[in-house]
């Protein structure tokens, strides 16, 4: 029947489908890609063929401006990144855990949660000049609000058991919010940090799209402007691959670092 | 709330859907108490004190009135675009464009999700792009998306389109492949065939998961229309901003995030509103 | 998913479980054998009660029979013709899960109706018939979330009898409910079944209600499961409730059943 319900005896069979069918679907997309433009179903001034595109992408990872766009990049959606992890996950824990700290933050994240933060960038550049602070302090913003929401749910939903475990143990309150609150706050809070790294590169690129100063969003934006069509789908897509990258290394991280999470970020 | 949990067996599993934005449904004693305005008062009140501290930070000289005019400067300047009808038109350009590439997202997302939660084969074929698209800044597409579509709102919906179809997509598809066996049973027991189970039994049952997701994607299409706007474009909000940067003019920027963020506090709203009357048989929505 | 057609007769069709098994296998937990070897033939028109320890498969035989899941050896037999799968001929009912939540109560029924091929102007009536026939009345806008267990288990019956079955499967269907409603879901349940001819296959954990409701008792051994025992019950029908107790071959089949039953349990 192909539900999803059903158990299909013969594991072996089924083990190969497993690996079978995803290749399927990546050869499908490869293989339209590669010939709607050649049979000019789409125009290949638009959209070139996926050969076309993968050969460029090796030629722009030679280019070593590329790299020096990325290194900058890199450098300032780490900086970021951190602050935003090292503001928002406390203070989404004391949300969690307090009521003060609740209702005190509460209505700051609900009013500024409809504003798209990326669009705050120019205002940004206006207050502190086309820099690296207001990049910074566009990717901190973007990322901010679900690493403080995520956390904040993480705190707030501990079993109240463990707390009292850890009272009746006699553990003080730094020591609880050390030994029992951060640790079961981590699945929502790494989920939230994930989520933030896509958030957050998304905040990067759209900046420097904006800004074109320096940067892998800079270095694209050039190629479109100059309409070397070829060269913008191909550093879109090795963009596209960091992004995926970076998602995969943060889950191999964390599965390696907390086996004994159960289940998955 | 939207529980944040992996769907199963992927090499790399996308997150579900991002949590959602607190709101205050916490049942404190005094919020009981409140009645019809008192509640609303309740919910401007952090808009008031935003505004307050704002004006605070003006009058204080902390700001330069440039960079960040006082609230009342802003306000008439929104006035003077709407009485020349300028504000409309932008708000509306924007706007349309935000709901055709939501609805988009909503049905493509929901029809592939489906697919992909319930077919093995859809599933297998398909998930792991899925997954592989889910984490890229879809905003590094865009400039070829305007080299595809042109300058026009095409480009502008195709990366609303983006941003919003992904979340809906993966809430779809995990709340499809987990609907209790038993309720597909009972429908195979009274031998529905295939297709009407799934517009019947499937969606249905789907649906609280699917709304969340749509939520979410609500604030994609948002944030990729505006965006586009801002990036390269003629018209609309986005546009709006980009422009009056150009020119300097700090009042009209500050006005097209207001309405922006307007838009999307409404929409959320209306939202909210459609959800729980689409879910009044659900035990978990509140009302 | 074809079903062998409803013969025009009412006298009730043979049920045959031939050497029915159950092996789940799992790339992570390796097979594990749930039903070793089942062998049952229903008569038609019976009510058959099936009893086992936790684990037993008991649900999962069900499911074989209903043909939601497929078993792994063995088949299942309606008039000699092997099943292909669900069918209206082979009615469920699940405990209080299985109805529609998004659906009303009227909603939930007619659902069934639409596809057993009523017309749609008779749909409505035909539904309202049944959920008075279960005792229902006048919560038919309500949904799901605000009926109690005891009217949701109602529904759902009301719902597979609405089909007309000739097999009615039960699954535990009163399991969840208090020790009252039960009683008296139990005795609504003979009321209609005595009105019909209709096969009962009933799953349950409950010796007493078993022996109260059933032609035979069929007594499932420990996981992997066979049949260990079937037991006639040869008590006087219509079953009243305090006669039965009273009668003097209750104590005893009570006692054979449980003792069938708790050997499994302490052999383990």
């Amino acid at each position: 029947m192909g539900d999803a319900v059903a158990a299909a005896p013969g594991t072996g069979r089924r083990d190969i489908g497993a690996v079978l069918w995803p290749l399927a679907g990546f050869a499908l997309i490869l293989l339209v890609w590669e010939t709607a433009p050649r049979l000019g179903l789409v125009r290949p001034t638009s959209i070139p063929p996926a050969s076309a595109v993968f050969g460029e992408m090796a030629v722009i990872l030679r280019d070593s401006d590329f790299w020096q766009q990325t290194a900058s990049s890199s450098g300032r959606w780490v900086i970021g990144f951190v602050i935003a992890i090292a503001i928002g996950v406390p203070i989404g824990i004391a949300m969690g855990r307090s009521r003060l700290a609740y209702h005190a933050i509460d209505p700051l994240l609900t009013v500024t949660y409809p504003t798209p933060k990326a669009a705050l960038i120019l205002i940004l550049v206006l207050m502190f000049g086309a820099g690296n602070v207001s990049r910074i302090t566009i990717i901190v913003l973007g990322c901010l609000i679900p690493i403080t929401v995520s956390a904040y749910h993480g705190a707030s939903g501990i079993e109240p058991k463990l707390l009292w475990s850890a009272q009746a143990m006699g553990l003080g309150k730094v020591r609880t919010l050390v030994r029992v609150v951060l640790p079961a706050s981590l699945p929502q809070v790494l989920s939230g940090l994930r989520i933030g790294i896509a958030i957050s590169v998304f905040a990067l690129i759209a900046s420097e799209l904006l800004i074109r100063q320096s940067g892998i969003g800079a270095y694209l934006f050039t190629f479109y402007d100059l309409g070397a069509t070829l060269k913008v789908w191909a550093t879109a897509s090795i963009i596209a691959i960091i992004g995926f990258l970076l998602d995969s290394a943060f889950v191999a991280l964390t599965r390696l670092s907390f086996r004994w999470l159960e289940g998955e970020v | 709330m939207a529980s944040v949990q992996a769907t199963p067996t992927a090499e790399v599993p996308p997150p579900q859907a991002p949590p959602s934005p607190i709101t205050p449904r916490r049942n404190t004693g005094p919020r009981k108490l409140l009645t019809g305005l008192g509640w609303i008062a309740i919910r401007l009140y952090p808009v008031v004190v935003i505004i307050g501290l704002w004006q605070a930070l003006v009058s204080l000289g902390l700001v330069s009135p440039f960079t960040m005019p006082a609230p009342a400067r802003v306000w008439d300047v929104a006035v003077a675009q709407l009485r020349d009808g300028t504000l409309q038109r932008t708000t509306w350009t924007t706007l349309s464009r935000i709901i055709v590439a939501w609805s988009l997202a909503v049905v493509v997302g929901v029809v592939v999700g489906i697919l992909i939660g319930r077919v093995q084969t859809f599933r297998r074929m398909f998930r792991p792009i899925v997954a592989f698209f889910f984490p890229t800044p879809k905003v590094a597409i865009y400039p070829a998306l305007v080299i595809l579509f042109g300058l026009g709102a095409a480009s502008k919906i195709a990366l609303g389109f983006a941003e919003a179809v992904f979340p809906i997509l993966l809430a779809t598809s995990a709340a499809a492949s987990q609907i209790d066996s038993r309720l597909l049973w009972t429908a195979d027991n009274f031998e529905t065939p295939r297709l009407r189970k799934m517009s019947t039994v499937v969606l249905p049952a789907a649906l609280p998961g699917v709304m969340t997701g749509a939520r979410i994607g609500l604030v994609g299409a948002i944030i990729g229309v505006f965006m586009g706007e801002l990036i390269v474009g003629s018209d609309g909000l986005g546009h709006t901003m980009a422009a009056a940067y150009r020119r300097l003019q700090t009042g009209d920027m500050y006005v097209a995030v207001a309405v922006v963020s307007l838009i999307g506090f409404t929409l959320d709203r209306l939202f909210l509103a459609a959800r729980r009357r689409l879910l009044r048989w659900s035990p978990e929505v509140d009302h | 998913m074809t079903t062998t057609p409803t013969s025009p007769t009412s006298v009730g069709l043979t049920l045959v479980a031939d050497g029915v098994g159950k092996t789940f296998t799992s790339s992570r937990r390796g097979s594990v054998t749930a039903i070793q070897s089942i062998d049952i033939a229903a008569q038609p028109g019976e009510f058959l009660s099936i009893v086992g320890p936790s684990g037993c498969g008991k649900s999962t035989f069900l499911y074989i029979v209903g043909g939601f899941v497929p078993a792994t050896s063995g088949q299942v037999r309606i008039d000699d013709k092997p099943i292909t799968g669900p069918g209206l001929q082979r009615g469920i009912v699940f405990q209080e899960f299985a109805l529609f939540p998004w659906k009303t109560v009227l909603g939930n029924v007619v659902f069934g109706l639409r596809q057993a091929g009523v017309p749609r102007s008779e749909r409505k009536a035909k539904a309202r018939e049944f959920l008075d026939l279960v005792n229902l009345d006048g919560i038919e806008t309500l949904y799901p979330k605000e009926l109690s267990g005891g009217m949701k288990q109602r529904v759902a019956i009301a719902r597979t009898l609405a089909t007309d079955p000739d097999i009615l499967l039960m699954d535990e269907p009163f399991g969840a409910l208090d020790a009252q409603t039960r009683a008296t879901l139990q005795t609504e349940l003979l009321d209609i079944w005595e009105r019909t001819d209709k096969t009962v296959l009933f799953v349950t954990h409950s010796v007493e209600e078993a022996i109260y409701l059933s032609d035979r008792v069929v007594v499932l051994s420990q996981r992997p499961s066979t049949v260990k025992e079937i037991i006639d019950i040869d008590l006087p029908r219509p079953r009243r409730r305090e006669a039965l107790l009273a009668h003097p071959d209750y104590p005893v089949l009570h006692r054979r059943i449980w003792a069938l039953l708790h050997d499994e349990v302490t052999d383990g």
